[in-house]
């Protein structure tokens, strides 16, 4: 199968200037500015095939936002290639556009004072969607994501995950191939969170939607993609399956405890390195190497007051923190 | 085209659903417009109590320019004055994203999204008036000669958008050029002078820098007394061909420049 988004060498730099503290230092930046510049994606490549869900994780800074940027057609890369749904992103091509979408969770496409419903005619309008599939999306998604009633209440009335919620109806409307989502969940309680997860998984199996998505949240990551690709300082540090990532990074498993009576730090130390433990010692996991897992955990029932063991791979969050500190 | 004129009608009818939640405010400053205008056309009285004429122009000539001079500001108000300053604030913070990602034209979408419908009100309440006081003594006019005028006006307005469109454009390639923009834009206020009361240096700035005597000077000089309009729209036309090009050449180098951060 043919990649629909292809992305080859592809850098970004911006020009920057430095300004000294103070009156002398804004004085002399009047005059004499010294400039430097950033690379903020540094030579990347990968290629992503029609229909996956894509993770594209890494650190503030690290180049996420400014990737997808570039394959929306909103930034010019300064050197390499790009080709999203046979098309190269800077043209701007109406039919590339009407091809694509992407969703900023800390931008808004609607207007503020008037409902999302006049938003999302509009964009009717904009991407000449028919009026009878207008009406069939509309109520489809709205059902979907709880906001049937929402849609007259203008905007700035609605809470911050309704908000969302109506961002992603009116980047959904065309039906684009592709679909980039930039922290789509920021700041949204864990409810809301889990509901636009769910959302995003039937939506990507039903219209078998190519999606990119870059988050903080690894929930979001480890519930949707199969595959991550790992950014740093600009340049790609991993790609491969989740699965692969764990066996990779992850030489430990986790042994989540719980007691019928407390257990003392130095006693649930002897078994492994102790990764958490509540006040009560009531309550405590512990992280011990992968061969040796199954030995531990029976070691442990023998010897402590074990009520419940539970045995889980190391928490995405856990593994790529430990990817960042490293590099 | 015709997908234009639907998106254009939409943003009429969202600027007027806003109008209908923001109507005090943009009333007041309707009504502050009108007071403005009609304080020009007593200031213009009181002046030519004391005076037979300025520069050759009677007192109805010095309205007919006034009352282009409004015309010009009022519809530029209505159209894209507010947006362009947007426009700007939206190239320095970043907040161009989203509407690069439209279908459509960036420019005619951030040009025209919102249309200041309150400004309709003071351009028909004070326009009309002046221009028909304007030329009620003005010597019988050709047909020839209005439409000549409504034509050199409009191919002005459009001249005028270019060059607002391209000041705005300014702040993709600095930190922030807002006040160039503010600078020029305020001259509009010399429209209401005839070019000739002008050394030649300054007559040829307005006519090729920043081109109000487009929108004013020149459409009321044709009413006025009609000579040399020929050349006056060939004038014209190469001006807005370089404004054109301008405005697009600024525009393609500043997208490739636009960071899309503050």
């Amino acid at each position: 199968m043919e990649a629909i988004i292809k992305v080859q060498n592809l850098k970004k730099s911006f020009k920057q200037y430095k300004k000294e503290p103070g009156l002398k230092g804004t004085l002399k930046g009047i005059f004499k500015r010294q400039f430097f510049e950033v690379n903020a994606v540094n030579d990347i490549s990968f290629e992503i095939e029609p229909g996956e869900f894509v993770g594209f994780i890494g650190p503030n800074g690290a180049g996420k936002t400014t990737t997808l940027k570039m394959l929306s057609g909103i930034l010019y890369p300064s050197s390499g290639e790009i080709s999203v749904a046979g098309h190269i992103p800077q043209k701007r091509e109406t039919q590339f556009l009407k091809s694509i979408s992407l969703v900023m969770g800390q931008k808004s496409q609607l207007w503020w004072d008037l409902p999302a419903m006049d938003g999302f005619i509009l964009n009717k309008e904009i991407y000449e969607v028919d009026d009878n599939d207008f009406k069939f999306l509309i109520n489809e998604l709205a059902e979907l994501l709880e906001v049937k009633d929402l849609l007259k209440i203008p905007v700035r009335k609605l809470s911050l995950g309704q908000r969302m919620k109506c961002e992603l109806m009116a980047s959904l409307i065309h039906r684009p191939k592709v679909l980039f989502l930039d922290e789509p969940t920021i700041g949204l309680d864990i409810v809301v969170q889990k509901r636009i997860r769910e959302f995003f998984n039937y939506y990507n199996q039903k219209s078998k939607t190519t999606v990119l998505l870059t988050s903080h949240y690894m929930e979001d990551v480890a519930e949707l993609c199969k595959r991550v690709i790992i950014i740093n300082h600009g340049s790609k540090i991993y790609d491969g399956t989740l699965e692969e990532l764990t066996r990779k990074y992850a030489n430990n498993k986790y042994l989540k405890l719980i007691f019928n009576r407390p257990v003392e730090l130095a006693d649930l130390a002897k078994f492994g390195e102790v990764i958490e433990r509540d006040k009560d010692g009531l309550k405590g996991t512990i992280s011990v190497s992968r061969e040796s897992h199954t030995k531990v955990a029976s070691g442990l029932l023998e010897s402590l007051p074990v009520d419940d063991l539970d045995i889980s791979e190391v928490e995405l969050e856990d593994i790529v923190t430990k990817i960042f500190q490293e590099r | 085209m015709i997908k234009y004129l639907k998106i254009y009608k939409l943003f009429f009818k969202n600027s007027l659903a806003l109008l209908a939640s923001h109507r005090f405010n943009l009333l007041m400053s309707a009504i502050a417009n009108i007071v403005w205008t009609f304080g020009q056309i007593v200031s213009l009285q009181f002046l030519f109590t004391r005076i037979d004429s300025f520069e050759g122009w009677s007192i109805n000539d010095m309205v007919l320019l006034l009352g282009f001079g409004q015309l010009f500001v009022y519809i530029m108000f209505v159209l894209y004055f507010n947006n362009h300053g947007e426009l700007q604030t939206k190239i320095l913070e970043g907040e161009l994203d989203t509407l690069l990602l439209k279908p459509v034209s960036t420019q005619f979408f951030i040009s025209f999204q919102n249309v200041l419908i309150a400004q309709i009100i003071p351009l028909f309440i004070a326009v009309a008036p002046l221009i028909v006081i304007g030329i009620r003594d003005l010597r019988a006019l050709s047909v020839h000669d209005v439409l000549f005028s409504i034509i050199v006006l409009l191919i002005g307005m459009i001249v005028m958008y270019l060059l607002s469109l391209s000041l705005s454009g300014l702040n993709f390639f600095t930190d922030n050029a807002t006040a160039i923009r503010d600078m020029v834009m305020n001259t509009t206020d010399m429209s209401r002078i005839p070019l000739t009361f002008f050394p030649n240096p300054i007559q040829l700035v307005f006519v090729f820098f920043i081109p109000l005597a487009f929108v004013t000077y020149y459409p009321t000089l044709i009413l006025k007394s009609p000579q040399n309009m020929f050349l006056i729209l060939g004038l014209e036309i190469f001006t807005l061909i370089v404004f054109y090009f301008i405005s697009q050449f600024i525009w393609k180098k500043g997208l490739q420049r636009y960071s899309g951060v503050a």
